[in-house]
């Protein structure tokens, strides 16, 4: 798989893509989208580059451990979801508010700051890990058998 | 305390899922993640008698998640439910414990412990949600990390990872087209009343009973529900994929495979045939007990033949929790003609069987665990006379066996007895002569397995038994779990009395759905 025309693609791709899952991250809550379909869309960017540029050779270059990733985003979401109850209100209780952006007196309009925001950005890390700790170790695992 | 309070139903499903990444951050310290492991799990025990405790005395607790008024889920703890998280906690707790010593260390750190934690928030999640969506995700968080667990490592290398392999992909595939047709079942049933609040749906449907313009697609969600559920608790033709993944999963995960989460099975069809298609259980009711007597005649039929301890105890799982259902069965078909005492008293006693079953046959399952490490292979041919050099595991595995087979003074005596005399009174008399004949036969299985095992000599082309002796950490969580089934039987009581208010409780649903929507409706 790894042809000169597969690569580039796989590199143009991965940028387009990441673009967008980040934008589906952020709308996620009032239109279609949220950490979960944005991580999907990442996670599938960056296992095109894996299937593009062989798994030992991105290794090489980039190798994160993301079963933490996986943690980490889970432990972000379930402090999320657990910190409303020191404000006194019910588990995953969610709140927000509008800020106004007013530049040199003119009103260019509002910015939606939600808490959810943040159960979605764990929930994206928690897609992103999950799904490429479980392509690399089954890719590792194959490669390895091969290779013997 | 009034913030433990307040908050009690939620903790139980929080707290695991917030352990789960807990335990992954502190991989690289063993140590200290086994530490923090085991007492919030015991933390949880705690927790859960502290909910069983507050709902016997203040009655059903509602808790809104995030609160959303109207529209938002809702935690449910009934009677019903907190007694199966005590459930869930108790076995859970000892299943980890038992771990600690039985799997390889390295899985232990790696996934082991998070995933451990993922299915028991799915499991407390399942039988505390208050919403059908809710129960299906529930569902699916247990499924993932159950299906993963059955994979980790033992320190024993008598099962081979291909066999482990194979049988997730037949948990995984057959489990996943069960979950589709639960969804497909949730959207039809959120298409024809509008609600995904089981207190709401059953208000609804009991009223388009009452009018008299139950649709007919109706008939067909509740018979999906109750496929979806049958399929988890393998009743008759959904019960071939138990035999082959609860005997390959490591001996604490098969504890947690048949002592809970086969009865997450018995659970859902609670729900479905009593709460939200009352009206309709009439029509369930005898295809239920129909399919419970194949079931119970099936699964004790193959245990006579199996040779291997962990199928032995997989097969008679099949036929137990066909006895359990047997009594769902029964007590449909008496309350729907009339004989509301009858129906109660066949509901109370078929929830005590199911206690007692999850009890004894944990333990089997953990005690099946030691008696592999002894001997190191599962073929109970090649085992004989370790009642000289492990009279622990012999002493326990009797324990099991009677309360499986029905033997007083043991737990399984009170759930078998109470079952048959509620089925007699309300003259169930062909279906309890079945029941009753194997049982016969479950005596026979238990007995024959026991005495294949401890009894009589090794045949010496096998080797040694190992000397390694088994540590307090496996031996620890199957003492107290045998204590358990000896207190049941001597002591029913209390099990008796809460089984009987969880009956009255779960066919008359006005008081859940009562508390549920009159806290709702703001």
């Amino acid at each position: 798989m790894t042809t000169v025309i597969t690569k580039t693609i796989a590199k143009i791709c991965l940028m387009v893509d990441m673009l967008y899952s980040i934008d589906l991250l952020l709308i996620g809550g009032n239109r279609p989208g949220g950490g979960f379909i944005g991580g999907v869309l990442a996670a599938c960017g960056i296992a095109l580059i894996y299937v593009a540029y062989g798994l030992d050779d991105v290794k090489k270059i980039w190798n994160p451990d993301w079963h933490t990733w996986f943690g980490y985003g889970l432990l972000f979401a379930s402090i999320t979801a657990w910190s409303p109850l020191f404000a006194g209100h019910n588990y995953f209780r969610s709140a927000f508010d509008f800020i106004p952006v007013v530049v040199g007196g003119i009103h260019l309009g509002e910015i939606e700051l939600v808490s959810s925001m943040f159960f979605d950005l764990g929930v994206y890390f928690v897609v992103v890990g999950g799904l490429l700790f479980i392509t690399t170790k089954v890719g590792t695992d194959k490669a390895s058998e091969g290779g013997k | 305390m009034s913030f433990l309070m307040q908050h009690l139903p939620m903790f139980l499903i929080a707290i695991p899922l917030l352990m789960a990444p807990a335990t992954i951050i502190s991989k690289s310290y063993p140590g200290f993640q086994k530490a923090l492991d085991i007492i919030v799990s015991i933390g949880l025990l705690a927790l859960s008698g502290l909910l069983i405790y507050t709902v016997w005395n203040d009655g059903i607790i509602v808790y809104e998640v995030g609160e959303f008024g109207k529209y938002g889920i809702v935690l449910v703890a009934d009677l019903l439910s907190s007694s199966m998280v005590v459930l869930s906690c108790l076995i859970g707790c000892m299943g980890l414990i038992y771990s600690y010593n039985y799997i390889e260390s390295k899985s232990l750190n790696l996934t082991y412990h998070s995933l451990y934690n993922l299915m028991l928030a799915g499991i407390n999640g399942i039988f505390l949600t208050g919403d059908i969506f809710n129960l299906f995700v529930f569902f699916e968080i247990m499924l993932l990390s159950s299906g993963a667990l059955i994979v980790a490592n033992e320190t024993s290398k008598v099962t081979k990872i291909s066999d482990k392999m194979e049988a997730t992909m037949k948990y995984i595939v057959l489990n996943m087209l069960g979950s589709n047709a639960m969804l497909i079942a949730v959207t039809s049933l959120y298409a024809s009343v509008g609600s995904l609040n089981m207190a709401d749906i059953a208000l609804k449907v009991r009223i388009l009973a009452e009018a008299g313009t139950m649709p007919w697609h109706m008939y067909a969600i509740g018979l999906l529900f109750i496929i979806v559920f049958a399929g988890k608790a393998a009743v008759f033709p959904l019960h071939y994929w138990l035999p082959d993944v609860h005997p390959t999963a490591p001996s604490p995960i098969s504890a947690m495979l048949s002592g809970v989460i086969i009865k997450i099975g018995a659970y859902g069809i609670l729900r479905i045939l009593f709460v939200i298609f009352s009206p309709l259980k009439g029509v369930y009711g005898p295809i239920i007990l129909l399919l419970a007597l194949i079931t119970i005649g099936l699964g004790a039929t193959a245990a006579i033949g199996q040779n291997d301890v962990k199928r032995l105890l997989a097969y008679s799982s099949v036929s137990q929790i066909g006895y359990v259902f047997l009594g769902f069965g029964m007590g449909a078909i008496a309350l729907e003609a009339g004989e509301i005492a009858g129906g109660t008293l066949i509901v109370a006693a078929s929830f005590v069987y199911m206690v007692n079953h999850a009890i004894a046959k944990s333990m089997l399952f953990l005690t099946s665990g030691g008696i592999i490490h002894h001997a190191e292979t599962r073929d109970m041919r090649k085992m004989g006379g370790m009642i000289n050099s492990n009279p622990l595991m012999a002493f326990s595995f009797l324990v099991g066996a009677m309360s499986i087979g029905g033997v007083p003074p043991m737990g399984g005596f009170i759930g078998k007895f109470s079952l048959f005399d509620a089925g007699l009174r309300s003259a169930f008399y062909l279906p309890i002569a079945i029941a009753l004949l194997f049982a016969v036969f479950t005596l026979f299985y238990m007995f024959r397995g026991w005495m294949l095992m401890f009894w009589g000599e090794r045949d010496p082309q096998y080797g040694e038994y190992s000397h390694h002796k088994l540590s307090i950490l496996i031996v620890g969580p199957i003492m107290i779990l045998a204590a358990l089934v000896f207190v049941l039987g001597l002591f029913g009581n209390p099990v008796l009395e809460i089984a009987q208010t969880i009956a009255i409780q779960i066919t008359d649903p006005q008081p859940y759905i009562d508390a549920v929507l009159v806290r709702v409706i703001r």
